[in-house]
């Protein structure tokens, strides 16, 4: 079922915000299989960074089942939550961290995602080893708090 | 973290009973009798990971690709070693990332194997309030190994060395 989309929902004229609270929530959706892994507190079923999120600055937690994933839950993060401290595997030159972006869409402003810095930088396509990315969603599935269960 | 995890002693294996049994690789497993009776759980295990494979991508609400059938192979076999020994993971869960995951939970001590629909095997060692430990799982005979390690950090007794009849303690 799809529904329309709360006014706040649209960008407009609204440029992105980089300042963010520590305390401000980041919501997305999970299923049943996502909320399964998460009763274990396991990040198996934990999305690696890059990922989606819906900032709470500019957005109410069910925002993020509109406009057609009504039966889906909701998981909420603090931004202080995403592990910044940088990881750098042994015998390795990298340096590994998460940052938290802004980055709004036209139908969601409050769009951000959660993004990986290989040595202090952005890059969508750096290749991040599995084992630092295994960590970190390991990290975030033991912070994140389910506020509603999927219904189906 | 974790160098003082209460590894098994001598004299602590000494009271576990052990038997030898053939394990589905065709090398030896240690077992304890008392408990290697999994069959139930082993059941829904198998009938787990056959769900798995009903999956489609983007089952994760997102775009987590769907696990593969290499990975529920795998799957399986390390699900076969841990219930032949009578240490059957906590559950099975599909992985964002593509492949499958054998996980362990007992009070605040979690770990798992996960494997990747490319073939590439990671370990995972975490306890509530520290940095989780993870290291990649690579060659044919590391995988029992891997497993042993797992089980021995959630606490529960080490299961085998094949090679050389003996229980290796775990060194994580």
């Amino acid at each position: 079922m799809s529904v329309d989309l709360p006014d706040g929902m649209y960008q407009r004229e609204r440029s992105p915000n980089q300042t963010f609270d520590q305390e401000e929530p980041l919501y997305w959706r999970l299923t049943t299989e996502s909320l399964r892994s998460l009763g274990h507190e396991s990040g198996i079923a934990f999305r690696a960074p890059n990922f989606s999120v819906n900032r709470g600055k500019y957005s109410e937690p069910n925002w993020v089942l509109l406009p057609s994933y009504t039966d889906q839950g909701i998981v909420r993060l603090l931004v202080k939550d995403v592990p910044t401290k940088e990881i750098s595997p042994p015998e390795s030159r990298y340096r590994y961290a998460c940052a938290v972006v802004h980055d709004p869409l036209p139908e969601n402003y409050s769009h951000s995602e959660v993004r990986w810095l290989k040595n202090g930088r952005y890059d969508k396509d750096a290749d991040i080893p599995r084992t630092v990315k295994k960590k970190v969603r390991q990290q975030l599935s033991q912070r994140a708090v389910v506020l509603k269960k999927p219904s189906a | 973290m974790f160098k003082d995890l209460g590894i098994y002693s001598a004299a602590t294996l000494s009271d576990i009973p052990i038997d030898v049994i053939p394990s589905v690789s065709g090398s030896v497993l240690f077992t304890n009798p008392s408990i290697a009776d999994s069959q139930p759980v082993e059941q829904v295990h198998l009938k787990r990971l056959e769900e798995l494979l009903e999956l489609s991508d983007g089952w994760d609400g997102y775009e987590a690709p769907r696990p593969n059938k290499q990975a529920i192979s795998q799957g399986r076999a390390a699900l076969d070693l841990l219930c032949a020994a009578g240490y059957p993971p906590t559950d099975i869960l599909p992985s964002a990332e593509g492949g499958v995951g054998l996980v362990f939970r007992i009070d605040n001590r979690y770990a798992d194997i996960e494997i990747f629909n490319d073939g590439e095997i990671i370990g995972l060692c975490a306890e509530d309030g520290s940095d989780p430990i993870t290291w990649e799982i690579t060659g044919p005979h590391s995988l029992a190994p891997a497993l042993s390690k797992v089980c021995s950090f959630v606490r529960r007794p080490p299961r085998w060395d094949v090679s050389k009849g003996t229980i290796t303690e775990p060194n994580i």
